[in-house]
């Protein structure tokens, strides 16, 4: 599968069939879980009304994620078997969640101020998630800080395999360190913790943020894609139009 | 073998040549323990409990700041394609590289550690503590550095770009480090074999990274 998607028109064609689904995916499943979150969800019985901002601070912590993720996946790809699509994939990915990871740090922070008193604190969750938006940062400035472009990608793809260690970190951070943070409860033994009121629209929220990504990307690619044609287009030398 | 060792010895015999930057690197890492003390104000207390922080962290910065020119001089000579192309090979390269840098940096923090310790008022019973904790702990941000130049080798700005790549990377290096060093029962703790956990991936890598990274230069694809 990878293979036929590796010539970048066939990938294209594909991505532009299959976006006007994902379009109705994310508008639906969010349109139902934000109506669920915001107004027919039960607010929180300790922490009232503030906790609806969890409908949007978990999916956009597992975006960003997920994200780190795809860029490790996009890295491996570049790296082993040289998959031409899996630098622009990567470079479409990395400013998606590194936006990702500044909302789930908001929205946190902004969440955090009338739970815990304070804007931020620094226990291990906030504290990874500040440095897997550093990652993201540092992965951009490599991609895009050598005078010749493509020069930039074999780096980024080996600074993205590198940095994939600290994703594990995260996701275990809050079971190492005693924290404030709550811990896991939705990927852990025993099933999810939380009560299908709020599990329903958190869920639908979960879908649509990955649909929603998932769009973004496949826009940021076909931008990626046109402009490296572009280049090539422009650089083709003159009487061979 | 003795490739390798010849390259460490290479390394060595440039750095010699500018022995002067050793001192200046030295100046740095006390200049900045000093900042500390000048920026908190006198108090005792407060700066007996972030001494070792204090260490920890001007190590680091003293270490990662002549990383940006690591491979710069090589490049620019010639002297990587030859090593690519001879039996010594870019990952060899590379741990030799990181070798010599931890002779001509790492080495001489610990040495310099005793005295910054007693201006810190850190106690000298936590000292071996203290030291294995930062011998682990240079050679893991050693490697890291390596990984970092090779990986920005080339780029502009290559200063801040390293900073931008190793800093975040180097997080959890501090963290274990600057918990290993205020262990206070035995220099043996769990985070200091988590620390060694650390040096020990990067040991892995950090050759196969650097070896992956630098070969890029020489192909003009860059694939």
């Amino acid at each position: 599968m990878f293979d036929y998607l590796a010539n970048p028109s066939r990938f294209m064609r594909l991505a532009n069939r299959v976006l006007p689904a994902l379009v109705l995916l994310a508008v639906t499943t969010g349109a139902i879980g934000l109506y669920q979150g915001l107004v027919t969800s039960p607010p929180d019985y300790q922490q009232g009304d503030t906790v609806r901002i969890i409908y949007i601070h978990v999916p956009a912590a597992w975006l960003a994620l997920f994200g780190y993720v795809g860029l490790g996946i996009c890295g491996i790809f570049y790296i082993v078997w040289r998959h031409p699509l899996a630098d622009v994939a990567a470079r479409a990915i990395a400013p998606v969640g590194a936006v990702f990871a500044l909302l789930t740090l908001i929205t946190g922070s902004l969440w955090g101020k009338p739970m815990w008193g304070a804007w931020w604190v620094w226990d291990a969750r906030l504290t990874s998630m500040l440095i897997l938006f550093f990652f993201y940062l540092g992965y951009i400035a490599l991609a895009n800080g050598f005078d010749r472009p493509e020069r930039g990608s074999r780096p980024a793809a080996l600074l993205a395999l590198v940095g994939l260690i600290n994703v594990p970190i995260v996701k275990f951070s809050v079971d190492w360190w005693n924290t404030l943070h709550q811990p896991a409860s939705l990927l852990r033994s025993g099933g999810p913790a939380v009560d299908p009121t709020m599990l329903t629209p958190l869920v639908l929220m979960l879908i649509a943020a990955h649909a929603y990504f998932a769009i973004i990307v496949i826009y940021r690619m076909r931008a990626l894609l046109g402009e490296r044609r572009l280049t090539a287009l422009l650089l083709r030398p003159r009487g061979e139009a | 073998m003795i490739p390798f060792f010849a390259q460490i010895r290479r390394d060595l015999a440039i750095a010699w040549q500018h022995r002067q930057d050793l001192a200046v690197m030295l100046v740095f890492f006390v200049i900045i323990i000093a900042l500390f003390p000048l920026a908190i104000g006198p108090r005792q207390a407060v700066l007996t409990e972030l001494g070792v922080p204090i260490i920890w962290i001007a190590a680091l910065l003293a270490i990662l700041a002549g990383f940006d020119r690591l491979f710069a001089q090589d490049v620019r000579d010639g002297w990587l394609d030859q090593v690519s192309l001879s039996q010594l090979g870019l990952g060899w390269y590379a741990l030799a590289k990181a070798v010599s840098h931890w002779l001509t940096a790492g080495l001489p923090l610990l040495v310099m550690t005793p005295i910054m310790a007693a201006l810190l008022d850190i106690p000298m019973a936590q000292l071996p503590v203290l030291i294995t904790a930062l011998l682990v702990g240079s050679l893991a941000l050693t490697l890291l550095g390596v990984i970092g130049a090779a990986l920005a080798e080339g780029a502009r700005h290559a200063g801040a770009l390293l900073a931008l790549l190793v800093l975040p990377l180097a997080v959890p290096i501090l963290i274990f480090g600057a918990l290993a060093s205020n262990h206070d029962s035995g220099i043996v703790s769990p985070h200091l074999m988590l620390l060694g956990a650390v040096l020990a991936v990067l040991l892995a890598i950090a050759p196969l990274v650097a070896a992956s990274a630098l070969g890029t230069g020489e192909t003009e694809t860059g694939l």
